[in-house]
């Protein structure tokens, strides 16, 4: 199983991350889509450079105690997450929570064809050091995001149901801790070495 | 010459359920973690071109050079506020005086 370091704002690593990946996404834009936006239109990989772009574009005014992101063994930044403190009705009760406002994987662990840089495993880490984070604030651990049509299965598989239809999915208190119980047998079993 | 000891403990000891298994399995290979609403398809479009025709380092300085300009306005801002109350609060002892 992959590991990943926890990084909580914008380090000088974050901005290189950032800057790595557009250079290796329009590298992989120009060898696998041969430089055409068509070619690449409704892949993980395309919808994962809108959404880095939309956070990038807008990175100098985001508030740096929002930005979390992971790096992997060979440094490399592998996620980044822009997050913010709301709160969601729980049996018609306030409950403060975290809602992920974005989450982009690397350009390398989105796209289908195999790269050398891939580190399965970042999204998960990602999430995952955003629960453990709050667990030692003594904070809420209920997540919020809105999903991707195509990658709801990916949240499912981490814990979180859908509320509404709109996309909205949520990781409640039990979810968070099952989550982090099921990534510690995953530590300790011999399966994914 | 060595022997090789037999190992005593099995450090990764966990069996995981035929559940787990197959989780464990489409989460590594569906880990295409992307959240947040994404922009209608034609903003999408425009968006995708703009990353192939932008250079990234000009187009982030920018951006950040009118954010810097924005946070400097602000600070003036602020710096004659406290100029204008600190002297109201000089005015005021000194009547007091």
């Amino acid at each position: 199983m992959n590991e990943f370091s926890y990084i909580v704002g914008v380090t000088k690593e974050v901005g290189e991350g950032l800057a790595l990946w557009n250079e290796k996404a329009r590298e992989y834009v120009e060898t696998y889509y041969q430089g055409l936006e068509q070619r690449a239109r409704g892949t993980r990989f395309y919808r994962g450079v809108i959404k880095t772009r939309t956070i990038t574009n807008s990175l100098p005014e985001i508030e740096e105690e929002n930005i979390r992101s992971v790096f992997d063994d060979q440094n490399l930044l592998a996620s980044i997450a822009i997050i913010q403190d709301t709160s969601i009705l729980v049996e018609e009760e306030l409950v403060n929570c975290i809602e992920i406002e974005s989450i982009v994987n690397s350009p390398w662990n989105l796209i289908q064809y195999l790269v050398p840089e891939r580190r399965k495993g970042a999204g998960t880490a990602i999430v995952e050091g955003i629960i453990k984070e709050n667990r030692e604030k003594g904070l809420s651990r209920i997540l919020k995001l809105f999903a991707v049509p195509e990658e709801k299965i990916f949240y499912s598989d981490l814990g979180f149901t859908e509320t509404d239809g709109s996309g909205e999915m949520i990781l409640g208190e039990s979810g968070a801790a099952l989550l982090l119980n099921d990534l510690d047998q995953k530590r300790n079993s011999s399966t994914f070495d | 010459m060595s022997q090789e000891l037999p190992e005593t403990k099995d450090k990764k000891a966990y069996q995981p359920t035929p559940e787990q298994l197959a989780r464990w399995k489409r989460l590594d290979e569906n880990d295409g973690a992307i959240a947040g609403i994404m922009p209608p398809e034609e903003e999408q479009v425009r968006i995708f071109k703009e990353f192939l025709e932008t250079d990234y380092l000009t187009d982030q300085l920018e951006k950040v050079r009118t954010h810097k300009e924005k946070l400097l306005k602000k600070l003036k801002s602020a710096e004659e506020y406290e100029e204008f109350l600190l002297e109201k609060i000089e005015e005021r002892e000194a009547k007091k005086g």
